[in-house]
């Protein structure tokens, strides 16, 4: 019994071997798959309008974590920059204004705008297209040969006119490759770092190419193409770079009469201009020579508020006219949207019934309570986020408000806070519905996952730890949101807050075969870097193999009871 | 934009609209379309170019070919026979760097009529030009022709005794030679006027290639025709769960059906199992080791020659053929050995024995030949001879079970020598199996790759398992009508020789297998 | 049992094998695959050499092989194939537009304002122009912020004959969008109405927001078709160089070139170019424009070879159904049958009136000896400000058949002296009809 016993035990071993073994093999198989991001990396965004050197992709706001007299807005172009994106790179468009634009009354219009203007120093030739030619290790660097400045001046008439320049300096170039720049760090250290240029008065700017902090997946919004929800989890940004522009300001620059104690909510909203048809002698032809071609404030407007047909609208439009331009349709657009429709369809989730007043609170009024603003105009009933949060009706100084759609910060929130307003250890990335006041959608930080935010918001939960028996089954089915919960990236605590640029291409060009070049990342990525533990793995299935045929063997051996048998 | 609009919308007025009669030439009234089609060949390269001039510029070129306006067949050849040599001369092709002069064969312009009646052109060229490709080559084409003219221009490969690795231009033309355009949505007109590509010896095995054109017998031909249609499920758009099954199922049976055809140790594993005591569980060992063997062995391979486009996979297999075949040689002489020094009774373990499972790194099997088969079909006569001797040996040994060492040594004796059967006879991989993990992998679709390979091995195992089970049934019913005495004495007689011939038989398919490796490369 | 042992030590170096195989391939799979060919080449040439068009369509269609339900994706798909048609003269583009743009449609029948546009960029483009304009006029009901749409009309109006609207959809354009696709607009609607300097700087400001070769060459085209138009052929081929320097080859700067050398008597240099533009691009207007060369110098046979290539041509137009009664007019009128020419212009008139279908109208009016009638066509096809050298000759021609001398004389010197190269055969027609009334006034 004792041969058997021991047979037995050593049998059990054998057997947690070879399942342990076997689980580990299908990794080592695993090891055979294409890495996820090379294997759908192309560019998969729709065909944008041909302009995306001005192309608005995301603004943020939010208090300084380092300094809480200041607040930081940051604001991003040129979506979807490839790496590796020689000869051409992504240069600002010297001939268009990029503007941030603040409105701290309420009334939609713009008490403070700054303007960033840049001029281009191009030293190639007709000898060259690179954009270098030698390493380049600071911003003056004789090989660096497409360099690009910048002024930044301030209008607090609306735009009508721009003061002096309160700030003039270079900007960070795109990252041309490890042989001109080194590694990420070492762009960070030699071109981004000395490109922190001061401000009159208090504040700092940095305009830097930098990886895309905005992490999403895209696919989630396939919904409205008939999709569902199956495909998530994939950062379809993660390896693109963007143009940034951070400005970080004290608060009192920003708030009614200086005073950001008692006007802490400020509406933040970034645009573009491009310069309309000049005569023959210089003069504009009609108007005041520029004009807006891109528009945002609240992220994913466009994709999840604002349907096509009203894409073109938002991006020509002040807030000012979004109550009236296209025959109000922004308006009804927030108050009955067509995503919770479309999962509706999907997954049979009624969803909130319209006129969807919270979502007017978030993107249009500022969350605040009835007392402040009634968005539904019926002085009996609360408003559905019945809090004081970050509208500018809560500012001592605010005019009538106008319902408009921009980014709200109520500056005056320093850290993460909860919602019964005390401090909490650590800032929840679902902002305002994770219970951390301090996040979107009062402002926008960096790590505030917003897709995830909106989705719920869409459904109507507005706080994850509270949610309503009506909207459970919502909750349920959307509470991952697109299992992107944070950034490819490293965040900072420190201006500028970003991360260094992406350096690794992602995309990999098959001429003749185009839409053969994603099976090519895929297949190359997948199999180059696999063959080790390809072949360890293979040596390991023949050992066990061999151990387990002994095993077969001693087992054998021990049925037959042989006294003699030792374990 | 008047002269944008005029431009561009007298352009489009001259392409069919969709309402128009059909005949019509579908890309455009004014494209001048190329293809160029390569056949490569160990000693050269034949390219048969042809040209379709719709007709607009068949109406440009047509005072020159005749005119009168009324071309005949003397207009026509003798315009061919000008115009192939000036193709000639703006197609270039380089093998290594070296450019390669053409030879003009046959020539042919005929006329095709197109829309409303009027005359396209259709010029087909022939090119040869001698070039050395019994090597690993890299092969470098441009074709110049008619620059300047808009059309359709594609370039199609495949190889005679030439493999193209990566090729990135179909086998087959995907217009018919310039007959049927295609019209696709997602996809931009065709237009390859380059080709650059490696190429070794061997078998092109591209998707859309030719079979191996050695199968004779039908068995194995409908297992090229299931090989084909695999590939294409492998390589196919619509790869839903319910292909992606479909695919896998027809791995498996192609596992079963490759086990069959010779070449994986049915023959030599039979014959061991007949020099030995064969039992179910044997069987069922050969079968696991075999699949496995195979199975590793075609990922490793897969993806050594993925990762490495010089790695010349033909060496390897002839190699691993190689290998084998020692591996066999040394098993039969063993078994040799044991019957010869002992007379009927096994040997005492041997230190080569005892290390045979452990033999796993070692490489082996072959694909059969036409000698092999023969060697199988005499085994089976042989089977049933040696079942009855052997059973009774089995027996002697097989019951005492109390006797301690003594007894592990014929049970390793036997294992091992089972288990080196099975890994000599898998470790060459199948080049089906082979081609559907490369495939595979080619398409991105490396880990469905796998899965295939893994269903092919377990419709080896499943079809070399039934084979073991089957003969040791055969061999047990042998045995019982033995004991029972009712077999002819020169039955007996020739059981008893059994081992003896099983072994001999054993080691000259072995020393077969090597010689055939070594000495004829294949 | 040492066998036992060696099968346990046997196993446990597999299993750690296996953990080292399952650790390299995590290792390997966190990161991302850093690619071989772009990174070897060195930082400068990325996968950024192909243009964004084609790079676009190419991600498009990637697209709809993953997601076939965007129907965004779809008509911004046959949008671009519209575009690459117009750049490429590849019309197999033409059919991939239509179904791609139908496509967006069926998946999105309503409130698709991209389709509708896409659609009408086509009907455009295949000559329809009451159809582009209705199809403008849907899209831009549903999005009227839409400077793609507006541009759809500009083109349609401008074929009708509606010069005001044109003028005002270019206005909605520029204010939603300026870049080279309304700067382009503006210049042309400026060059109608005569303000040159205004085409110009257009142009040029275009030019110097241009960001593909294909931008920058259509600008070329342009510049330099509006220095010839001008007379001035030095700038013309100054303009038209820069041109072929970022478009080798593009059969556009290619007649510009011809045409320019036409004009100085170099008459190899220009052979060899219009023979390069009939081959790449045999439009009846490259063809009659090369025939009429050939006639003004002299080669009557060669003349006659295009002119029966041209007859090719209108076969398959009848065969295809399209209608080019514009072409037929014109041709007709000047080397052919005048009563052809009339009935063809005609027809051409009942569908619009813009300045062309005057002209055509006027001249074959005259060439069919009704010189009366041809005058207030003539007139009209002269007066929007900008009017075309052979437009003026046309008038002049007719104002002389009338025996109203002065103004013919006054009408022929400005012809000449706007563009005194503005066809090989009739520039000096023009100028010996002037020097038979004595000259310019």
């Amino acid at each position: 019994m004792s041969g058997s016993a021991s047979g037995r035990s050593a049998r059990r071993r054998a057997t947690a071997c070879i399942a342990v073994g076997g689980v580990c093999g299908a990794y080592a198989v695993i090891g055979l798959v294409p890495t996820l991001a090379g294997a759908s990396s192309h560019r998969e965004a729709p065909l944008l309008l041909n302009d995306p050197a001005v192309d608005n992709t995301d603004v943020y706001a939010f208090s300084s974590p380092d300094n809480p007299d200041d607040v930081t807005l940051i604001a991003n172009w040129f979506p979807l920059e490839e790496p590796n994106g020689g000869p051409n790179f992504y240069p600002w468009a010297d001939d268009a204004e990029y503007l941030i634009n603040i409105d701290n009354n309420g009334d939609a219009v713009a008490d403070v705008i700054y303007r960033w203007r840049f001029t281009t120093d191009d030293r190639r030739d007709n000898t060259t297209f690179l954009y270098n030619n030698g390493p380049v290790t600071s911003l003056d660097d004789e090989n660096l040969l497409f360099r690009q400045s910048y002024t930044l001046d301030e209008s607090t008439d609306g735009g009508a006119s721009y003061g002096a320049p309160i700030a003039s300096g270079m900007a960070a170039p795109s990252y041309v490759g490890p042989a001109g720049m080194g590694s990420a760090q070492d762009y960070v250290t030699n071109l981004r770092d000395p490109a922190i240029t001061d401000v009159a008065d208090g504040g700092r700017t940095l305009v830097t190419q930098t990886e895309d902090p905005f992490f999403l997946d895209l696919r989630v919004f396939d919904l409205v193409y008939g999709a569902d929800l199956s495909e998530r989890g994939q950062d379809t940004l993660s390896g693109y770079n963007v143009n940034s522009i951070v400005f970080q300001v004290p608060k009192s620059d920003l708030a009614i009469d200086g005073d950001a104690a008692a006007n802490p909510v400020i509406g933040v909203w970034s645009t573009t201009t491009r310069p309309t048809l000049r005569n023959a002698d210089g003069t504009p032809a009609d108007g005041s020579g520029y004009t807006q071609v891109s528009r945002l404030g609240n992220p994913l407007i466009n994709e999840v508020i604002v349907p096509a047909g009203l894409k073109d609208a938002f991006n020509a439009i002040p807030p000012a006219a979004d109550a009236t331009a296209a025959g109000g349709k922004v308006v009804d657009r927030v108050l009955d949207p067509e995503v919770p429709r479309v999962i509706q369809g999907i997954y049979g989730i009624k969803p909130p019934a319209p006129p969807r007043y919270d979502l007017f609170e978030v993107f249009l009024t500022g969350i605040a309570s009835s007392a402040k603003v009634d968005v539904d105009g019926d002085p009996s009933t609360p408003n559905p986020i019945d809090v004081d949060l970050n509208s500018q009706a809560l500012n001592a100084g605010a005019a009538k408000l106008q319902p408009s759609e921009m980014l709200r910060l109520n500056m005056s929130i320093t850290g993460p806070t909860g919602l019964d307003g005390k401090p909490l250890k650590s800032a929840s990335r679902l902002g305002v519905l994770g219970g951390d006041i301090q996040g979107f959608p009062n402002g926008r930080r960096l790590a505030d996952d917003v897709v995830d935010i909106e989705l719920l918001a869409l459904e109507g939960i507005y706080d994850v730890s509270n949610v309503p028996a009506d909207r459970q089954a919502a909750f349920d089915a959307l509470k991952d949101g697109d299992r992107v919960p944070r950034n490819d990236a490293q965040f900072s605590d420190t201006f500028p807050y970003l991360a260094a640029p992406e350096t690794d291409a992602v995309n990999v060009p098959d001429r003749q075969h185009p839409s053969g070049a994603a099976a090519a990342a895929a297949g190359g990525g997948g199999i180059g870097g696999t063959w080790l533990p390809a072949v360890t793995g293979s040596v390991a299935f023949l050992l066990i193999a061999a151990g387990g045929i002994s095993l077969l063997r001693g087992r054998s051996t021990a049925a037959k009871g042989t006294a003699g048998a030792k374990s | 934009m008047r002269r944008a609009l005029v431009v561009g919308g007298a352009a489009a007025a001259l392409v069919l609209l969709p309402a128009a009669s059909a005949g019509a030439h579908p890309l455009g009234n004014f494209t001048v379309n190329h293809s160029d089609a390569f056949l490569f060949t160990p000693d050269g390269v034949h390219l048969r170019a042809v040209v379709d001039r719709a007709e607009i510029p068949t109406a440009q070129e047509m005072p020159d070919i005749a005119p009168d306006g009324d071309p005949g067949p003397a207009d026509l050849a003798r315009r061919a026979a000008v115009e192939c040599p000036a193709l000639a001369r703006d197609v270039v092709l380089t093998v290594d760097g070296d450019p390669v002069s053409w030879t003009v064969g046959t020539t042919a312009l005929e006329i095709v009529p197109g829309t409303a009646g009027l005359p396209t052109l259709r010029l087909t060229c022939d090119l040869r030009g001698d070039a050395d490709l019994s090597g690993s080559s890299r092969i470098a084409f441009r074709d110049d022709h008619e620059l300047g003219r808009i059309g359709w221009r594609e370039i199609t490969a495949d190889g005679d005794g030439v493999r193209l690795l990566h090729s990135p231009v179909p086998v087959r033309s995907p217009s018919d030679e310039l007959r049927r355009y295609p019209v696709e949505l997602l996809k931009s007109p065709m237009d390859v006027r380059t080709l650059e590509v490696s190429t070794e010896p061997g078998q092109n095995t591209g998707p859309g290639a030719a079979p191996a054109r050695s199968s004779g017998d039908p068995f194995a031909a409908t297992l090229a025709v299931f090989d084909r249609r695999l590939g294409d499920l492998i390589g196919g758009n619509g790869l839903t769960p319910l292909v992606g099954l479909l695919a896998l199922g027809l791995a498996i049976l192609l596992g079963c059906g490759h086990a069959l055809l010779p070449g994986h140790g049915k023959t030599v594993m039979a014959a061991y199992l007949a020099g030995r005591r064969g039992r179910p569980r044997d069987a069922v060992l050969v079968g696991a080791t075999v699949t496995l063997t195979h199975t590793v062995g075609v990922l490793v391979l897969g993806l050594a020659i993925s990762l490495s486009s010089a790695f010349a996979g033909e060496q390897v297999l002839r190699w691993l053929g190689v290998t084998s075949g020692v591996l066999v040689a040394v098993i039969g002489g063993v078994m040799l050995r044991d019957v010869l020094r002992d007379g009927r009774r096994p040997a005492p373990l041997t230190p080569v024995e005892r290390s045979l499972p452990v033999l796993a790194g070692a490489v082996a099997g072959t694909p059969a030949t036409g000698a092999r088969a023969h060697v199988h079909h005499d085994h089976d006569h042989g089977h049933a001879h040696d079942h009855d001797h052997d059973h009774g040996h089995a027996h002697d040994h097989a019951h005492p079970h109390d006797h301690g060492d003594e007894h592990t040594h014929p049970h390793t004796h036997g294992r091992g020598g089972l288990v080196g059967m099975g890994i000599a006879g898998g470790l060459v991989p199948s080049p089906s199996a082979l081609l559907v993990l490369l495939a595979s992998v080619a398409l991105g679709r490396t880990v469905f790759g796998v899965l295939l390979v893994i269903a092919y091995g377990l419709g080896m195992a499943a079809t070399l398992t039934a084979v073991g089970l089957a003969l040791v049934r055969v061999r047990d019913r042998l045995d019982r009508r033995l004991r029972a005495g009712r077999t002819s004495s020169v039955l007996r007689a020739v059981a008893r020789t059994a081992p003896l011939i099983t072994a001999v038989l054993v080691l000259v398919v072995g020393l077969a297998l090597v010689a055939r490796g070594v000495v004829l490369g294949v | 049992m040492t066998s036992r042992r060696t099968a346990v030590n046997l196993m446990a170096g597999g299993v750690l094998l296996l953990l080292l195989a399952g650790v390299f391939a995590g290792w390997t799979t966190s990161g991302r695959p850093s690619v071989d060919a772009a990174g070897a080449a060195g930082d400068a040439a990325g996968p950024g050499t192909a243009d964004p068009l084609t790079a676009g369509i190419a991600v498009a269609q990637q697209r709809l092989a993953d997601v076939p339900g965007d129907w965004r994706t779809w008509a911004e798909l046959g949008a671009s194939y519209v575009e690459q048609a117009r750049i490429t003269g590849d019309p197999s583009y033409y059919a991939k537009a239509q179904g791609s743009l139908e496509r967006s449609l069926a998946v999105r029948p309503d409130d698709n304002d991209l389709a509708l546009t896409g659609l009408g960029a086509l009907a455009n483009a295949r000559h329809d122009f009451a159809g582009a304009q209705r199809l403008a006029t849907r899209a831009l009901a549903l999005n009227a912020y839409s400077a793609a749409a507006w541009g759809v009309m500009d083109d349609a109006r401008t074929q009708l004959g509606d010069y005001r609207g044109a003028s005002d959809a270019v206005r909605h354009m520029l204010a939603l969008k300026p870049g080279v696709a309304s700067f382009t607009r503006a210049s042309y609607d400026a060059e109608l109405h005569g303000n040159w300097s205004l085409a110009t700087s257009a142009l040029e400001q275009a030019l110097a927001v241009a960001g593909t070769s294909a931008e920058k060459a259509y600008c070329a085209t342009y510049l330099g078709g509006l220095a010839w138009s001008r007379g001035n052929l030095d700038e013309a081929e100054h303009r038209f160089d820069d041109g072929l320097a970022v478009a080798p080859g593009s059969p556009l700067l290619v007649l510009g070139q011809a045409r320019v050398a036409a004009a100085r008597g170099e008459v190899v240099q220009a052979t060899r170019a219009y023979d390069q533009v009939v081959g790449a691009l045999p439009l009846p207007e490259h063809l009659v424009e090369y025939g009429e060369f050939l006639l003004s110098i002299g080669r009557a046979d060669q003349a006659r070879e295009q002119f029966a290539v041209l007859g090719t041509v209108r076969k398959l137009f009848a065969a295809n159904g399209v209608s080019d009664d514009l072409g037929v007019a014109q041709f007709e009128a000047d080397h052919g049958d005048p009563a052809a020419a009339l009935t063809a212009a005609e027809a051409e008139f009942a569908r619009r009136h813009n300045i062309d279908a005057q002209d055509a109208l006027g001249w074959a009016l005259h060439k069919a000896g009704r010189d009366a009638e041809a005058l207030p066509h003539a007139a009209a096809a002269t007066s929007l400000g900008g009017a075309s050298a052979r437009f003026l000759y046309h008038r002049g021609a007719i104002e002389a058949a009338l025996g109203r001398d002065d103004e013919a004389r006054a009408t022929l010197a400005e012809a000449l002296h706007r563009n005194p190269y503005f066809s090989p055969l009739f520039a000096s027609e023009a100028r010996r009809l002037l020097t038979s009334l004595g000259g310019p006034p």
